[in-house]
Order: structure tokens, then C-alpha cells, then sequence
């Protein structure tokens, strides 16, 4: 502090600097003390540093937005989708674009090609034949879901704070679907009580709903908390009418 | 570039290997080093976010942030820490949301927008103190309007450097990172900015 001027003769800014930085503890203990020192003789600068106390009290009790529920899941859902293909490529040169925009793009420009062949191609324009449906799908693969304790279960507040429990979903094969479902990202609740291990068939409604839960096979239902099965959405392959799945569930 | 299959629904209980592991890990081709980051710097960027845009719009910048860092991240060198990197992203961002490429973007992302004229912070602020009179609690919610007006009419210089030290609670070295500008200024924005909130709610 010897270097620079006493502090008696700073006015202003200076000033405001220094006492900003002594509420935020970055003076050294020989400036601190000098600081107290001139602060004890100048009731002027003392109210100020008073006035940016309270100024600084008042900014750390501000209360900010709790952060939403699942954010984190929906992030990296978001860059799952976002993190390959086309949209990867653009995003990587800062063209954002939402997955129904591009969509859109895709379709715009799949159109023009199909208007460009039909056009100048005369063969085009011949009905495509049926494609072949596959009876012998492989299942997706176990999918790792996480439950989170619903209030609004059996168990009501009770539930609150209880931690979230790690299951693996196996997406089962179904001899009568013509097509393996497909994981997608809508978000649905369905209550199902823990511990979840077993085999379920759900009911899908075209709308992405799943309507029911049903335990087929031996599974242990034990209803002390109630659980919302959350983001496990399946894309129909075949939209249009309720679709019935199978998901095998055990514990990870 | 590995691709992430995530995990639909986020446990609130994970392992945080720390920055340096989670980054290798991501780098090696694991993505769960990359969904480990997420979860753990997820609500900090929000918290962030929130101040800056608002919390209607903060869960896009969240979003933005993490997604440019996916992309970004085999480019982190660790000569900041990851948690200032990721500030310092966020920051970008909801700047780039009032420039003309946002305004531009907005015609194709779909974006959750408060309502003209409505205050995105009227629920947190509404929130009633049980143990407080009701005088006490309008009173409360006056000042706090004041506040963040008073925030919110700083210059961007000193807003950005008061919002990070005195709400997000970084070290003026971590504010320094994040802005990219040397400690000394990092003091004399946040002593400018408290200054001037001062004289606007005196």
C-alpha cells in the first residue's frame, strides 16, 4: 500500500474499488487493516461501505429459478439426436436448426427430387412394391431407464428425497408386430411401483400415451412409494392405432 | 466422434469422476464422460442461464451450451478450468440469442418466450416467507423487482461481471476466464457495477 496514495486522498471510484474488493476479501491483512483504519475516521466512506454491504447481501439473497426437473436428461437427449447425421454436420458450423425443421428440409428437398425424376424420368411414377416386413425383428437392446419417486404416489411426501433407482428396460420382440419399436423421446407417466423386475405389456395410443401397465409373468409388486415412469417413449413404427409392447425390466 | 445413446431419465445420484477423467474418458470414446458432465455442470449453466436470459428461455441456452461443447470439447486444451469453459459458452450464447443469426434462427427453432410484458420472475419472486407479515413479504418482493431491474439496466460489461461473481458466487479468477480479460478489470466491472446498482436503489 506504501506505493500508492494514502487512501485518505482517494476519492470516488478508487474508493468504491477498494471497498468493493474488501467485501470480497482480496485486500491483503496489511490493506484490510489500513482500510478499517481510514474507515473508522471518515463516517462518509464508512455508510458507503455500508450501503455496498447491503447492496452485496441483497444480491446473494436474489433468488434464482430451481433448475427443471430432468434437465439433464433432456440435454443429453438433445445432443444424442443432434450428434449425428446431418444435423451434426450442420451444427458444427453453427446452423442450429430444430429436428422438425430439418425435417422439413429433407422432405422439401426428397420432393423436388421426386418431382425432378418423375419429370424427366418416364419410368417414374410406376407404384413401388410393398415393402417386406420383416416377422423376425431383433428387439433394440436393453435401454437403461431411471424412476424417480413421485410424491403423488401411494407413498405421497414420503417419497420426496428418496433417490432415483437405475433399471434396465430389455425391449422385447413381439411375434405380431412386423417391426422392432423404436426408442424415441416423447415423455409419458405411468405409475408402476417398486421394485419394478419383471415382464410388462403397455398399451401405446397413437399419440405417443402409454394408457396401460400390465405385469405378465411373476413380478413382485411391492407399493411402498409409487414411481412415475418417465421419458421411456416408444415411436411406432406402425402409427395409427394402439400398438402392444412387451418390456422386460430388472434391476441394473 | 462417439455417438450418445444417454440414459432417458437422470438419477440424482452419480459419480463425478472429476473434469479431467470425465473429459478423457469422453475423448477415448466412453460417452458416458460426456453425459457425467452434463449432469454435474447442468444446473450451474442453468442457474447462469436463468440470470441471463431469463428462466423461460434458460433451458435453451443450457442446451446450446452443452451441445456446443459435444462438439467442441476435443478442442479443450485445460488451459481454463471446464466449469469456466462452459460459463464461457453459455455466455456466448445468450448473447448470440438478442443477434440478428438468433433473430434469423428463431424462424426454425421453437422457442418457449415469456409473454410481452410478463415477468419470468414473478412465481419466484411471489413466493411467500411463512414466517414474514404480509407487509413483509411485499415488501420483499418489491425490492427484489427493483433489484433485478436495477441488474437488468446496468451496462453488459458490468452486469455480466456482477451477475458472475455476486449470483453465481465465482472467483474473480474464474470471472476472469470466463471473460477472458485480466483480473484487474474483473475488479473495477464488479466495483463499477456494485456502484452503480447502488446509486440506482439509493
Amino acid at each position: 500500500m506504501s506505493a500508492r496514495p494514502a487512501i485518505s486522498q482517494l476519492l470516488g471510484e478508487d474508493l468504491d474499488l477498494l471497498l468493493s474488493r474488501s467485501l470480497d476479501g482480496d485486500l491483503s491483512p496489511e490493506e484490510e487493516a489500513e482500510l478499517q483504519g481510514y474507515l473508522a475516521t471518515d463516517p462518509a466512506a464508512r455508510h458507503r461501505s455500508d450501503e455496498l454491504s447491503e447492496i452485496l447481501g441483497a444480491l446473494k439473497d436474489l433468488p434464482n429459478a430451481s433448475t427443471p426437473f430432468a434437465l439433464a436428461t433432456r440435454v443429453n437427449t438433445q445432443v444424442s439426436e443432434r450428434s449425428s447425421g446431418l444435423g451434426a454436420a450442420l451444427h458444427r458450423y453453427g446452423v442450429f436448426l430444430s429436428p422438425a425443421a430439418l425435417t422439413g428440409i429433407v422432405v422439401a428437398l426428397g420432393l423436388i427430387v421426386a418431382v425432378g425424376l418423375f419429370t424427366f424420368n418416364p419410368r417414374a411414377g410406376r407404384p413401388a412394391a410393398a415393402p417386406v416386413e420383416d416377422a423376425d425383428a431383433k428387439s433394440d437392446g436393453p435401454v437403461t431407464v431411471f424412476f424417480q419417486p413421485s410424491a403423488n404416489g401411494p407413498a405421497g411426501p414420503a417419497a420426496r428425497g428418496r433417490a432415483a433407482l437405475a433399471w434396465s428396460i430389455e425391449i422385447l420382440p413381439l411375434a405380431r408386430m412386423a417391426a422392432p419399436w423404436k426408442l424415441a423421446t416423447t415423455h409419458f407417466e405411468v405409475p408402476v411401483y417398486e421394485p419394478l423386475e419383471g415382464t410388462y405389456n403397455l398399451t401405446l395410443e397413437p399419440d405417443g400415451r402409454v394408457s396401460s401397465v400390465r405385469p405378465i409373468a411373476p413380478a413382485e409388486m411391492r407399493t411402498d412409494i409409487g414411481l412415475l415412469l418417465r421419458s421411456l417413449v416408444f415411436e411406432p413404427l406402425k402409427p395409427g392405432a394402439p400398438n402392444q409392447i412387451e418390456v422386460r425390466i430388472s434391476a441394473r | 466422434m462417439p455417438s450418445v445413446s444417454p440414459s432417458p431419465y437422470a438419477s440424482e445420484q452419480y459419480d463425478w469422476p472429476g473434469d479431467e477423467r470425465a473429459v478423457t474418458r469422453f475423448l477415448a470414446g466412453d460417452v458416458t464422460g460426456f453425459e457425467q458432465i452434463v449432469r454435474h455442470y447442468s444446473a450451474m449453466i442453468f442457474s447462469l442461464a436463468a440470470r441471463l436470459v431469463g428462466p423461460v428461455d434458460a433451458e435453451d441456452i443450457v442446451q446450446e451450451t452443452f451441445l456446443r461443447a459435444y462438439h467442441g470439447l476435443e478442442k479443450f486444451r485445460g488451459e481454463s478450468s471446464l466449469k469456466t469453459w462452459l460459463y464461457a459458452i453459455a455466455l456466448n450464447r445468450a448473447r448470440a440469442r438478442h443477434g440478428t443469426l438468433a433473430r434469423m434462427r428463431e424462424l426454425f427453432v421453437t422457442s418457449r418466450r415469456a409473454a410481452p410484458g410478463e415477468d419470468p420472475y414473478s412465481v419466484i419472486d411471489n413466493a411467500v416467507d411463512q414466517t414474514a407479515t404480509p407487509e413483509e413479504n411485499a415488501m420483499t418482493r418489491q425490492r427484489r423487482t427493483r433489484l433485478r431491474g436495477a441488474i437488468q439496466s446496468l451496462p453488459p460489461e458490468f452486469r455480466t461481471a456482477v451477475i458472475l461473481r455476486d449470483l453465481e458466487g465465482l472467483s474473480y479468477q474464474e470471472v476472469a476466464e470466463v471473460l477472458s480479460i485480466p483480473i484487474g478489470t474483473v475488479r473495477s466491472r464488479i466495483a463499477r457495477g456494485r456502484s452503480i446498482l447502488k446509486e440506482a436503489l439509493s
